[in-house]
């Protein structure tokens, strides 16, 4: 009764003074020094900052999760009138769980993989309340259908492994509403989904918040997120908070630098996009035509599923092509079939009078010198037991057959180029910071002085600022070299910057393609334009969540004959449903597959096309 | 599926056919000869001739080998040269007391070995971790044969504590208790001594993969929820770590094969090991074939068996069938 009425007048939650300590036989790390805050019943607070700011240890002392090398922790938390104590886990009993729930950030890692994913949740009713199994099941369903997963029986019973990303975080939703809490702390909910899922995430949990009350700790290295959700934002750096405020004042007016340097690290404003045009009349390094790929999917040895349908498209020498889409939509499948990485199963690529994808296995091998690659997560692309210095000479001796001193010299050079110092060749995969490993990637990769290079998801393991630097050192490689880029990513923001013109894929088929600029202004497509408006999102914040993006959720499976996107469309008609459209050229370099924006059917000069668009 | 397994089996079925071409060439090439069991000075050199005529010695190898296949496939393992019995007789005497001992030794090995990792692993860095990890070392290394005679020494010999050898005692009278305790006596050195170094190997084993599985982020998801802690290393934690023992089982089969001919022999103990040791001595060539018949199968069926097994275990992989 006295810790309730206290509760009332007192904050949620009140962290004073947090500080934790870490010692390593060489070095004491201050991890945490001196976090306070408040968080009041019902209200949403953002910790933001880079990794290793120190959000995610605030979240696991909160949860006296701290590994036990954590060699001192001081400070006082109180929750609900109630303190926790780091160093002595029972006072967390009866609050883990039931009073304070977790979401974590990798959903599919997050839940246990042999065990029924419903099962794991009625666990968690079962230890905080005494319920029989059939209660606690049915429970379970219930929660399911709140967070709107489609056929909540089937899900019960399935594993993590066979749900998809956003399903599998609506479960890691469920659990924590599972108890009603009274604080969730969602860990980077959204950073490992693509964008139009994010977008059904960051709904759901507003929507939850306002029919349960709880309040919301919310914690993410994208600010731009977090100022759609949070009533006040506090951002870390080094361990300490920095700045807090209310999210309109801090977004708007933040008062560090740093906080501005996030903000804009974050955002993309259209007319950033400066670069001039200079494709038009360049010559093709690439053409591809009708290039296909399909899986043969294990269960079904006839059922195939179509990666790329018939993609035709041109590359032109020296431009950096961006394409996007989200994850499943075939785009690394795509860029992979181009180096020979897979085999396609149809189709050409022409460079200089050769198809590419006609030549034998060893033909090929000569292009490989010229046609590069860098993949998504360069520590798992990178050979764990292998030295920077072995792994950026290795193409050099097959390649180039350079002598080991030579190869050596060239190594050094190449790590200066990307901004890294030579003693880093020394250096383990795992021994480097993820941008030093992209680094060192995008080094081995131009260390046979390729002329075209695929880049796949190249930024998106990184975070806000990291971000931006790679991508400046691409931009930088690319005016250097001359290289030409095909630069794929989920993420509309990472691409549009440095890229000529945009290609979008949806469903393994080019939906539209353009000039970058073009893109961003003016998308022809619905599902380009709910890219773009995902991406640019704005700084008023709460127009972003009442907005109405028209993305039709939990769609039905079932496939359309026409347009594959028929059925997450706002504006299908029924033509859509029935015909498949194919690409229709809007303007000199602009085309798009829709029935229904409107084709441009003679060729047109730029003073008709501007008053076509006007 | 079903063809995916057939394929398997015909590998497996190859992999035996090849093993047992190959020790049939091999004996051939030892010298000596079984007949020579036969020659003493009184007897005269075509009784010699006659015995080796009987035994099928005289013909070429490739018809010998060919004779000898085609019975085989039907099923007729021949007759033992020194026993003068039918070899299936024999091991059918034999191959069920080899079960018994390999069973124990089963189990005994995934007890011992899962409690040694759950403790080692939860102590992980301690000094307890510590001494059981260099203990389990030292089962490891010592060669069964070693362990097996100190076992004998101390335990028989010293301590007069439990029998040296044979299977049951000649005189035990009292029924059935006072008989299975006289079986247990026999068993517990034989079994401990080849239990051993596999109880080390699936301790470390259960180690090295329950330390990982405590590592996992849904681990910290059951620690978040508040889920019990003895919930969360038993349930959540240790069907994780346990599923690919599933598989090492199957790789050990060989070697648990291997340690059980010579252990056997030590002991004393009737089974598979004891007759394939005494036949190798006595030429007997049909015993030897027909023991090392059984070994391969039981080696490539065995592993066979844990890979699918592993298969119906592991949810990952069970829904992928299942849909089939």
């Amino acid at each position: 009764m006295d810790a309730c009425s206290r509760s009332q007048s007192q904050p949620l939650l009140r962290v004073r003074n947090l500080s934790v300590v870490f010692k390593q036989p060489h070095l004491t790390f201050l991890a945490l020094q001196k976090v306070s805050f408040d968080l009041q019943s019902g209200k949403t607070l953002a910790l933001v900052g880079e990794s290793g700011s120190g959000k995610t240890m605030t979240a696991l002392a909160l949860l006296g999760l701290l590994s036990q090398t954590a060699e001192q922790v001081h400070g006082e938390i109180w929750f609900a009138g109630k303190q926790l104590v780091c160093r002595h886990k029972k006072s967390f009993d009866g609050v883990r769980g039931s009073q304070i729930a977790t979401i974590f950030q990798e959903p599919a890692a997050a839940l246990n993989p042999v065990f029924q994913v419903g099962k794991q949740i009625s666990d968690v009713i079962k230890t905080h309340r005494k319920l029989s199994h059939k209660v606690a099941k049915d429970r379970v369903l219930q929660i399911f259908e709140q967070v709107r997963l489609p056929d909540p029986v089937w899900v019960y019973g399935s594993y993590p492994h066979q749900l998809s990303g956003g399903m599998a975080q609506r479960v890691m939703i469920a659990m924590a509403l599972s108890c009603e809490p009274r604080l969730i702390i969602a860990d980077e909910p959204t950073t490992a989904l693509d964008v139009t899922t994010q977008l059904q995430i960051i709904k759901l949990i507003t929507n939850l918040q306002r029919e349960h009350g709880f309040a919301l700790l919310l914690i993410s290295h994208d600010i731009t997120v977090v100022a759609k959700l949070a009533d006040s934002i506090a951002v870390m750096r080094a361990g300490t908070i920095i700045e807090r405020g209310k999210t309109s004042e801090l977004m708007i007016r933040p008062r560090e630098l740093y906080t501005r340097k996030l903000i804009q690290a974050n955002l993309v404003m259209p007319n950033r996009v400066t670069r001039i045009p200079h494709h038009a009349h360049k010559p093709t390094l690439l053409r591809i035509e009708n290039l296909s790929k399909s899986y043969k999917t294990r269960q079904t040895n006839a059922a195939q599923t179509t990666a790329v349908k018939f993609v035709s498209l041109e590359i032109f020498k020296g431009e950096c092509l961006g394409l996007i889409g989200e994850s499943g939509s075939g785009k690394s499948t795509f860029g992979k079939c181009l180096l020979r990485l897979l085999e396609p199963d149809a189709g050409s690529a022409w460079h200089e009078e050769t198809d590419l994808l006609q030549l034998s296995g060893k033909k090929f091998g000569a292009y490989r010198a010229r046609f590069q690659m860098i993949f998504q997560n360069p520590l798992q692309a990178l050979n764990p037991r292998q030295r920077v210095g072995a792994a950026l000479m290795e193409p050099l001796r097959v390649h180039q057959s350079l002598g080991k001193q030579a190869a050596l010299k060239r190594a050094s050079e190449l790590l200066n180029l990307v901004r890294l110092e030579s003693e880093l060749l020394n250096r383990l995969p795992h021994e480097l910071s993820g941008g030093q490993r992209q680094r060192v990637a995008l080094a081995r990769a131009l260390s046979t002085k390729p002329t075209f290079l695929v880049a796949d998801e190249p930024t998106s393991s990184l975070d806000a600022s990291l971000k931006r630097k790679i991508i400046e050192l691409f931009q930088e490689m690319q005016q250097k070299f001359g290289l030409t880029l095909l630069l794929i990513s989920h993420d509309l923001s990472a691409v549009s910057e440095i890229s000529d013109r945009i290609a979008v894929m949806y469903a393994g088929e080019i939906v539209e393609i353009a000039q970058a600029k073009d893109i961003i202004r003016a998308p022809s497509h619905p599902y380009s334009k709910i890219l773009v408006q995902s991406a640019m999102s704005t700084l008023s914040t709460d127009t972003y969540i009442s907005e109405d993006l028209g993305y039709k959720e939990n769609a039905t499976k079932e496939k359309s004959n026409g347009c594959q996107y028929a059925f997450h469309c706002p504006y299908a008609e029924v033509i859509c449903f029935e015909q498949e459209p194919v690409l229709k050229k809007l303007s000199e370099d602009h085309f798009a597959a829709c029935h229904l924006v409107r084709e441009i059917v003679s060729v047109p000069t730029a003073e008709s096309i501007r008053k076509e668009v006007s | 599926m079903a063809r995916y397994i057939l394929k398997r089996l015909g590998i497996s079925l190859l992999v035996v056919w090849g093993v047992l071409s190959i020790t049939f060439l091999l004996m051939r090439l030892a010298p000596g000869d079984p007949s020579s069991l036969y020659i003493r000075p009184e007897i005269d050199a075509k009784t010699v001739e006659n015995i080796r005529r009987q035994m099928g010695l005289e013909l070429p190898l490739w018809r010998q080998y060919f004779l000898w296949i085609g019975e085989f496939m039907r099923g007729n393992f021949g007759v033992s040269f020194t026993h003068h019995r039918r070899v299936s007789e024999i091991l059918a005497e034999a191959i069920p007391n080899t079960l018994k001992l390999t069973g124990v030794v089963y189990f005994l090995q995934s007890i011992a070995g899962i409690v040694l990792g759950v403790i080692t692993a939860v102590k992980r860095g301690t000094k307890l971790d510590l001494f059981i990890t260099s203990f389990l070392l030292f089962l490891y290394s010592m060669p069964g044969f070693w362990l097996g005679l100190m076992a004998i020494l101390l335990f028989s010999l010293k301590l007069g504590w439990l029998p040296s050898s044979q299977m049951r005692s000649l005189y035990v009278s009292g029924g059935f208790w006072a008989e299975s305790l006289d079986y247990i006596k026999h068993l517990i050195l034989p079994a401990s001594i080849l239990a051993m170094p596999f109880a080390a190997s699936t301790a470390r084993f259960v180690r090295n993969s329950l330390a990982e599985a405590l590592e996992q982020n849904y681990i910290r998801t059951a620690k978040a929820y508040g889920i019990k802690s003895w919930k969360i290393l038993f349930q959540y934690a240790l069907k994780n770590a346990l599923l690919p023992l599933v598989t090492l089982f199957g790789l050990h089969l060989p070697f648990l094969l291997g340690g059980a001919v010579i252990t056997e022999h030590i002991f004393a103990w009737p089974g598979l090991g004891t007759i394939t040791v005494n036949a190798i001595f006595a030429h007997d060539f049909p015993v030897i074939l027909a023991s090392t018949f059984i070994a391969a199968l039981t080696v490539v069926m065995g592993n066979q068996i844990s890979d699918f097994l592993y298969l119906l275990v592991d949810p990952r992989v069970r829904t992928g069938l299942s849909k089939n």
